[in-house]
């Protein structure tokens, strides 16, 4: 039993290590051979956790093995699009000026029930309101609305003016202050704590403060006895 | 290009494994065959004791040493059945039942030989 805890925490800080090699990407959208790598990596890290006679180094090459190729790949896909083609496929447009490619659909094997479904999930009711909608290679749909049923934006609104006020970073947390958060608000710790003095808080009570590139702020202090 | 590095230095740690494993298994075949002949023969000859000497050598040699490295690389069922053909040498010999001595050398110099043959890069290996 201890065999398999030691050969689990292994194992478990190997995939971690490989996930993070990959990158990020590896996490959210999965392109087709991502998506093979990760399932590949999962099943081969299982092997020698469940069978005690597989030695450990086994699994560990394996996924280490899977994580240059995908870096290859990947690198590849970067400097020749035919890699990028042969490995990840192509983006495809099935709606296109409002109509619908109904041969590519059907070579897709994507039904209309399947892209309505899509569309709702994009908050798209109505098949007329749609001017292109893209099938991408990690299989989500993107969609362009017609021009008339876009949203309106401040640019489209004159009247409204509109700055740049970055966005709220957390500057410091559980009375902590978070570097990361400083260079995000283009400020610097003498200036929060100059913020933070005006308001007679000490940093230690501070439970959150977030700050803008404006320099509008939120800050939260801690409960009492929290 | 970290990536590349990263994944260079990789390549590099797997294919520095691969060649350990295979010189490992190599090394750990030849001498462990050389020492199944060489009882083998020494049995064949009536010369029991010497015999016997080698086999807990043999036996030794592999407890110590050979066990403990080949268990990083390979399928630990077949170190283990390797194991136990060289555990049944020393009784056999020491009760004189030299046919039965003998087949077990062979076996466990089978067994040696298919995990080396199994571990080698070849068409028969990877298919």
């Amino acid at each position: 039993m201890f065999i398999t805890i030691v050969r689990t925490v292994i194992l478990y800080i190997t995939v971690i290590i490989a996930i993070r090699i990959m990158g990020k990407r590896q996490v959210g959208d999965l392109q087709p051979g991502e998506l093979v790598v990760t399932i590949l990596v999962s099943e081969i890290a299982a092997i020698p956790i469940q069978d005690l006679n597989q030695p450990v180094i086994t699994g560990v090459i394996a996924i280490f093995t899977l994580v240059v190729l995908e870096i290859l790949i990947s690198l590849l896909s970067m400097k020749f699009m035919w890699t990028r083609k042969l490995v990840n496929g192509n983006s495809i447009v099935i709606i296109r000026d409002g109509k619908i490619d109904q041969t590519l659909m059907k070579k897709l094997r994507v039904t209309v029930i399947d892209l309505m479904e899509v569309l709702r999930g994009q908050n798209v009711f109505e098949l007329n309101q749609v001017a292109y909608a893209i099938l991408e290679t990690n299989g989500s749909l993107s969609v362009l609305l017609k021009p008339e049923f876009q949203n309106a934006t401040a640019s489209d609104v004159n009247s409204v003016h509109q700055t740049d006020r970055g966005f709220p970073s957390l500057v410091i947390s559980d009375g902590v202050i978070l570097k990361d958060g400083i260079y995000l608000a283009k400020t610097t710790e003498e200036k929060l704590m100059d913020t933070l003095n005006s308001k007679r808080i000490k940093l230690k009570d501070v439970f959150l403060m977030t700050l803008d590139q404006s320099g509008s702020n939120i800050i939260i202090k801690k409960q009492k006895g929290g | 290009m970290k990536r590349l590095h990263i994944a260079v230095c990789l390549m590099v740690l797997i294919l520095a494994t691969c060649i350990t494993e295979n010189i490992a298994i190599s090394h750990y075949y030849n001498k462990l065959d050389v020492m199944l002949k060489d009882a083998s023969k020494l049995c064949l000859n009536n010369e029991f004791e010497d015999a016997e000497k080698k086999t807990i050598d043999l036996e030794n040699y592999w407890d110590n040493s050979a066990e403990n490295v080949l268990s990083l690389f390979v399928n630990h069922n077949v170190v283990d059945q390797i194991g136990y053909s060289i555990a049944k040498l020393e009784p056999s010999i020491i009760s004189k039942g030299s046919l039965e001595f003998i087949t077990e050398c062979k076996t466990a110099s089978t067994f040696l030989k298919h995990l080396k043959e199994d571990e080698e890069i070849s068409l028969t290996s990877i298919f």
